[in-house]
Order: C-alpha cells, then structure tokens, then sequence
C-alpha cells in the first residue's frame, strides 16, 4: 500500500497538461493479485467493479494482422464499472490511462472528445506503439474474479518473417 | 664637253655590265667586279663577305649589293639588287657550310629530291606494340582517353570493353555486359579496352542470386499459416 500512496503523489504532479481537468486521467496498478491492484482517477481512488479496454487494429481479409496498427484503423471500447452503479458504465475516454503492470507500463490516450480512433495513441514501456499494436485487451473484473491483460504487436523484420508479439501483462 | 662625254660613255659600260649580270651567273663574275669602282656595291659591303665565303656568287654582287646599296649610288636601288638576287643561285648554295641562308635555291637539295613532299598525313598503322590479344586486330578507333590528369590515346575494338572509356554507373551493376570485362589498361603509350574478367563473372552470379534470395525474403517469406501465405510468426512474451 505504501507503493499505491506514492504512486497517488506523483501522479499529482505530473498531471498531464494537455488534458483539460474535463478529460479523464487513469491510473491502474496492479502487481499480480487483488490486494495490490488500485485504480484512480485524476488522483482520488476510483472504487469499480470492472475495468475493461478492447482495442483492436483492422487484420487483412484472411484475418491476418498487417503492418501498421492505429495507423489502418480499428476499434476500442474502454469503461469502467464502479461500485457504487451497478448500471452504469464510466468511460474513460476522452482521456488517459496508465496501466501500469509488474514488468511492463501500457499507457492509451484519447484527447479526442468525439473519441475518434484515430486520435488514440498508445505506448509501451515507453515507446510509442501506435503503429505496431494489432490487439489490447484488458479485463480487471473482480465481481466475475477474472483478470486478463495481454497485448500483441506486429514487428516488422526486413530479412526475416514478420512477427506477431504477444505479451501476457498479468502472468 | 668632254666632261659630259666621258661620263655618258662610263654610264654606258655600267649600264652594260649592270645588265649582263643579270644573264650571266654569280660566280662568273670576278671578284669585285664593282668593288673598285663603287663603295656601294663592293668592296664597303660585303668584303667581308666575299672572304668569308670564299667568293663566288655572293661576293660581289647579288645579296649583297642589294641591301647595302640602297642608301647611296644611282645603282644601288633595289632594282639591280634584287634582279640579282634571283639568279645568283645556279650552284654552290650549299657548297659552304653556312650559306645556305642567304638566299632560295632552286635545283639543287641536300636531300637530292625535287618537287613537292611526298604523303606527309598520319600512317594509321597497326603497331606491333600493342598487347597480344589485340595484335594484328585493326582497331575501331581511336581517341584520346583522360586519365590520371592527362589524354592518352585510347584505342577501341568494337567490344564490351570499350564501354569502360566512358563509364556509367550502371556498368558497376552486373545486369549490364560491360560489368564483365576489366577496364582499361595500359601499355605501350596507349589504353586498351580490358577483357572479358572470370573474376567479375562469379561476383556478378555471388551478386544476382543475393539479389534473388533478398527479393524473394522481402516479398515471399515463405509459407507459413494463414490464408495470406506471408509467414508470419507469433510469439509469446512476458
């Protein structure tokens, strides 16, 4: 917890400032198991029952990836459910997000208020992966006790063949 | 009266033998001929001159007379001078050593010839020093090749060899002839167009199945799955 209470302190100061106060800031965090697993948002815990975020890139006709991610379009659902409403859904675009994991750091961003595709960038341990993410999914849902967080890229090699990079964030 | 008389009749005898050296040739006159009588032809000019080349034809008269005289003397102009000038040169011109300069010649040589000069032009010759392989091959051409700050004569045989004189980039491809042939080379004064080079062959082959083996791993990675036939490869990471 002591980890979550700094976390909570520098999120404060490095509120992005091209976000208007309007547009959501996420922070997910999560070291493998429920106990260590928190979400904020804009600096105060966010209590949900479910975080979920699907984004994925146009494959060829066969349903293959192509090269290119974002950059061929695709389609991304991000809410989350919190506790308090069991109904409603808290969209958390337009905005950013942190998702913050034991070995890797994935942030999505969409400052578009239309919340355009084509506006969302994506980053991975500090690169930007925009161009290169094929899937994403994330699925935190503690009413079903279910945790899924994987991401795939589409590296591109000149002599050899093409590769498709899946990673497993919560493993 | 008599005065006037004796002046006519030696103006009279000069006139005479001013006229008969013009039919009568240069060495035939004896030495001086108008030295005593005349500084303007003689003696004052070209005196000297008649020792120096042991008399003959350019001693009294001739040259001589010609230019010395033109100053002074009712005969000095260049009308008795220069008439003499032009047939005082039957014989002996070269006879001296030195005298030859003084003066055109006509039918007499050192070389023993008459008339005009024969074929002066180029002889367009196949020289017995050209390299083995082109000897006794009549090349195509022939030009000047630039090379190493200066223009050599460059020869050319018609050849893919030939192509090297002016070279493009793309005679460093091998998808083009001149590519195997070496370039030119020196010898004997001249470039030669290079031959066919074995060396070059196999690094043109070494160079076109790279070529292949790149496109074909660019555009056809193989088989693998899916219906796009384009291989890919999926890993898992943590």
């Amino acid at each position: 917890m002591l980890g979550t209470i700094d976390l909570v302190a520098k999120t404060k100061v490095k509120y992005p400032l091209y976000l208007a106060k309007s547009m959501n800031y996420f922070i997910f965090n999560t070291e493998g198991d429920w106990d260590s697993t928190t979400l904020y948002l804009n600096g105060q815990e966010f209590v949900a029952n479910q975080l979920f975020i699907e984004l994925s890139t146009v494959k060829d006709e066969f349903g293959e990836p192509v090269r290119g991610g974002l950059a061929n379009g695709g389609q991304m659902s991000a809410y989350v459910q919190p506790q308090d409403s069991q109904a409603a859904e808290f969209a958390i675009f337009p905005g950013k997000i942190d998702l913050e994991f034991a070995m890797h750091k994935v942030t999505v961003e969409n400052p578009s208020p239309q919340f355009a595709i084509e506006f969302t960038r994506v980053t991975m341990d500090n690169e930007d992966i925009t161009d290169k993410i094929i899937d994403l999914q994330i699925n935190i849902d503690a009413i079903a006790n279910q945790a899924s967080a994987y991401i795939s890229l589409y590296k591109h090699h000149l002599l050899g063949r093409d590769e498709v990079a899946s990673f497993n964030l919560i493993g | 009266m008599k005065h006037t008389l004796r002046i006519w009749i030696l103006t009279t005898i000069a006139v005479i033998i001013v006229f008969a050296s013009n039919v009568v040739p240069a060495d035939a006159y004896p030495r001086g001929s108008f030295g005593g009588g005349g500084r303007s032809f003689g003696g004052g000019g070209f005196s000297g001159g008649s020792r120096s080349f042991g008399g003959g034809g350019f001693g009294g008269g001739g040259f001589s007379g010609g230019s010395r005289s033109s100053g002074g003397g009712s005969f000095g102009g260049g009308g008795f001078g220069g008439s003499s000038r032009g047939t005082s040169s039957n014989r002996g011109s070269f006879d001296s050593p030195s005298g030859g300069s003084n003066g055109p010649r006509v039918g007499s040589s050192s070389f023993n010839r008459t008339g005009g000069f024969g074929n002066s032009g180029r002889v367009n010759s196949m020289s017995m020093s050209a390299p083995g392989v082109y000897r006794g091959v009549p090349y195509t051409s022939r030009n000047s090749y630039y090379i190493g700050g200066g223009y050599h004569p460059a020869y050319s045989y018609g050849g893919w060899g030939d192509s090297w004189y002016h070279p493009a980039w793309y005679f460093w491809t091998p998808f083009h002839p001149a590519f195997y042939y070496s370039q030119p080379y020196y010898y004997n004064g001249g470039y030669y167009p290079g031959d066919f080079s074995f060396g070059r062959l196999i690094l043109g082959v070494i160079i076109v199945l790279f070529a292949f083996w790149l496109i074909g791993k660019i555009f056809f990675r193989g088989g693998g799955s899916g219906g796009g036939g384009r291989g890919i490869k999926y890993t898992m990471y943590r």
